[in-house]
């Protein structure tokens, strides 16, 4: 009787152990999840999206990276149209840096601070050819008349 | 004619592949010894097929034959020759072609293990299945992934486009993935046998030390594979770290998880004779588990470094998983009631208790990579909203997992089976605990902060004390009743029991990376700055001037290199180059990180720009804590798995 009622008691503990688990794997998986967007669909979630963090892709526009002596960057990117100033914390990709008259495709991961994009991450798909017609980055490379 | 070679090949190991199966299969439900021999007889002609194909291709690759469009799309004229070679694994379908050619080595190999057994069912059965397998790979190879299909042009062109920048950039790229894909297609093995078990309703002990062997050789390349994966990235990515969570980089971890959980609880089996279902299930986990890697990496579902361009196998791929899983899982079910076993844990503080404890440990870190790497496709499918997983969901959740693990690698080894006495743990925990506990405290008081890291230190002497605890009581013992000196008595205790020993030199790697991983992931300082020629940054105790810049230029590719003077303490430690190269056919540049190794820590040079109007370079500087000990960790581990290997030496008594 007693060693049935400890086996129950085990089996209650594990349930709830298992249990909490779950939920904290959850809670974390919400919290640590960032929506991928092109830049025109952002734009338009700007007000709803909030200071969450996100990723936003697009094309940089050519001619409007600065990289100040403090560090840093900060430049346009750009997609169906549409055009965001991005201030980068830490370093742009050397992709971007090294063709500053190139469009390169990149995805930017941070939060709205106002109409500008406070990004902390540049990421970006290497050797990455966006030949689909369907695909937006590739649109905006049409668009500005990229050689990419 | 390279062409034509490589398809015969191809179709004469397809047709093996199918033919062996149809005998093998059909001569164990027969019973028919002629048929079974047959078959086995059919893994000659796979592995003469494979091999054919993959000559095929590097002949293709080799002489720049610009008619077959892989070889137009992967390598150029100037593309200098490892890579040409290399170029073999550089893309989609090349990297079938390899997987073909690594598991029929692995077939033959265990054709051959298991030649004086050949018409023994169980052994008939795993063949069968390990020719299935190929015969899906194979027929991959023949229909959407054809590595000899033609280019299209009517006129051959005289230059192809060459390798991806990033894989012609590091002499790793000729050892990683081959490592990687020989421990992936390695668990067809035990997969096999584990299908050729519930089959026959022969699932005691007998195919687990059948496939031991395979096992651990598929599990020794996976972690050397992983290992090298990171020191690619550490040393190609130029970002400074060599784990990303990238899912990928997950897709290898996950079977590597499960396979490490398989090789602990099996011994589980073998002495208790229980856990039966929960290692057929083990191992029909990691096998699924490298086909989804499989899909992850070559169907372009997941954006990352390591995917392959979108293809149209993901289909095919999902579809053998589906047929894999329903086949093993419902056999299972079939077998329910046999599989059950009488035995139980008899007490929380024994050895099989840990076992299953690390076994929990085990499957929860798959699960909760698993769930952070498919969640973002699950999202996408059902919302068609692009998503990712960020580092933080993978780091809060693995890290208290990983710490659990140090803990029962320390305690496992030095538990008896089935009960033990307190006498006894203290006996053989004290001098470890104390040891552990006496580590957390001096790092603590030499600046050491982050309950984490404080943990992995600890646990990681911990651990590190009970494995020379056990080993120089092993050689103590030896040296009095054998009257044998140090060196002997080593040698021939780890030779007397290699699983036993092997096992602790592995746990010992593990220990290294561990306390690795926590330093260099709570202690690395990275500072970015922008350096005009004779400016200097000071990180650390290290100061860096930018002396100015070169160019090189060859037909594969331009760089330009930094040359940076690093200072420390007024010493000169010498110039360092990072350097950006751009390639021909290529919009994006790679940048070559320049790393100062040293036991203690690295210091990480990267360039994020060459010289811009004002003449100042962009500069990361980091400092990575104890990254050595990852790769001398991870050589630890192939050692430890190499020991594993090795048979056991019988004493004569005299």
């Amino acid at each position: 009787m007693w060693r049935a009622r400890m086996k129950r008691v085990r089996w209650v503990i594990a349930a709830v152990v298992c249990a909490g688990a779950i939920v904290f794997m959850v809670s974390q998986l919400g919290a640590n999840l960032n929506y991928m967007e092109p830049v025109s669909k952002a734009v338009k979630q700007r007000e709803s999206v909030g200071d969450k963090q996100i990723r936003i892709g697009g094309i940089v526009v050519p001619g409007t990276l600065a990289t100040p002596a403090r560090g840093g960057a900060s430049f346009e990117l750009a997609e169906g149209g549409v055009v965001i100033a991005v201030a980068l914390e830490g370093t742009p990709h050397e992709t971007v840096t090294n063709n500053p008259d190139g469009c390169a495709p990149v995805v930017v991961e941070g939060h709205w601070t106002g109409t500008t994009f406070a990004a902390d991450r540049m990421l970006l798909k290497h050797g990455a050819e966006y030949d689909d017609d369907d695909h937006p980055i590739g649109d905006a490379q049409d668009d500005l008349d990229c050689n990419a | 004619m390279r062409q034509a070679l490589g398809t015969f090949s191809l179709t004469l190991a397809a047709t093996a592949s199918l033919l062996g199966a149809a005998l093998l299969v059909g001569g164990a439900v027969r019973a028919d010894h002629r048929w079974m021999r047959l078959g086995r007889r059919c893994v000659a002609v796979v592995l003469v097929g494979a091999i054919g194909g993959v000559a095929a291709m590097e002949w293709a690759l080799n002489t720049h034959d610009y008619t077959v469009r892989y070889v137009f799309d992967n390598v150029a004229n100037a593309t200098p020759r490892l890579y040409t070679v290399t170029a073999l694994w550089g893309a989609l379908e090349g990297s079938i072609l390899l997987w073909g050619l690594v598991l029929a080595l692995f077939i033959g190999a265990s054709t051959w293990r298991f030649r004086h057994r050949g018409t023994d069912p169980i052994v008939a059965w795993a063949t069968g299945v390990q020719l299935l397998v190929a015969l899906f790979f194979f027929a991959l190879m023949l229909g959407p992934a054809d590595p000899f299909a033609a280019t299209n042009s009517l006129v051959t062109p005289f230059d192809g486009r060459g390798p991806n920048a990033l894989l012609q950039n590091h002499p790793l790229m000729a050892f990683h993935p081959p490592m990687l894909y020989a421990g992936y297609v390695g668990f067809t093995i035990p997969f096999s046998f584990a299908i050729a078990a519930l089959v026959t309703g022969r699932f005691g002990e007998g195919w687990l030390a059948d496939t031991r062997r395979a096992t651990l050789v598929a599990w020794g390349f996976l972690t050397v594979g992983i290992v090298l994966g990171g020191w690619w990235s550490y040393e190609v990515l130029g970002w400074g770290g060599y784990w990303a969570w990238d899912p990928v980089e997950n897709a290898s971890l996950l079977p590597w998880l499960t396979a490490t959980a398989f090789i602990h609880s099996v011994m589980v089996q073998e002495r208790r004779g229980m856990l039966r279902v929960w290692n057929l299930s083990l191992v029909i986990a990691t096998f699924a588990l490298t086909i989804l890697g499989t899909f992850l990496t070559r169907s372009g579902v997941i954006e990352s470094v390591h995917a392959f361009s979108e293809s149209d196998i993901g289909v095919w791929l999902l579809a053998f998983l589906a047929i894999v899983l329903i086949a093993a899982l419902g056999l299972i079910a079939l077998r329910g009631d046999a599989l059950r076993t009488p035995g139980r844990i008899d007490s929380p503080v024994s050895r099989e208790a840990a076992f299953l404890a690390n076994n929990l440990l085990f499957a929860g870190f798959a699960l909760v990579v698993l769930i952070g790497t498919v969640y973002p496709l699950l999202v996408e499918a059902l919302r068609d909203r692009p998503v990712s997983v960020g580092e933080p969901y993978f780091r809060t959740m693995t890290t208290p997992i990983g710490i659990g693990l140090l803990f029962l690698m320390a305690v496992a080894p030095v538990l008896p089976w089935r009960a033990t006495s307190s006498a006894v743990l203290r006996d053989r925990l004290l001098v470890p605990a104390v040891v552990g506990v006496a580590t957390m405290a001096v790092t603590v008081l030499l600046g050491a902060h982050g309950v984490a890291q404080v943990a992995a230190f600890g646990l990681g002497a911990f651990g590190l004390a009970g494995i020379i605890r056990n080993f120089a009581l092993g050689v103590r013992a030896r040296k009095r009743a054998h009257g044998e000196g140090l060196a002997r008595a080593s040698t021939r205790l780890v030779r007397g029991n290699p699983r036993l020993y092997g096992g602790l030199i592995v746990h010992a790697g593990v220990v290294l990376l561990g306390v690795a991983i926590a330093a260099s992931a709570g202690y690395s300082r990275q500072h970015e700055a922008q350096l005009a020629r004779g400016e200097s940054t000071v990180v650390g105790s290290y100061r860096v001037t930018y002396l100015g810049s070169e160019d090189r230029s060859t037909a594969q590719k331009s760089t330009v290199a930094a040359r940076l003077k690093v200072e420390r303490g007024g010493d000169d430690l010498g110039v360092y180059a990072p350097s950006i190269s751009t390639f021909p056919n290529f919009t994006s540049a790679v940048g070559t990180p320049s790393v100062r190794t040293g036991w203690r820590e690295d210091l990480y040079l990267s360039l994020s720009n060459t010289e811009n109007d004002q003449g100042q370079i962009g500069l990361t500087v980091r400092v990575n804590p104890l990254i050595l000990w990852l790769w001398i960790g991870g050589g630890v581990m192939l050692a430890g798995t190499l020991v594993c290997l090795l048979p056991k030496r019988r004493e004569v008594i005299a």
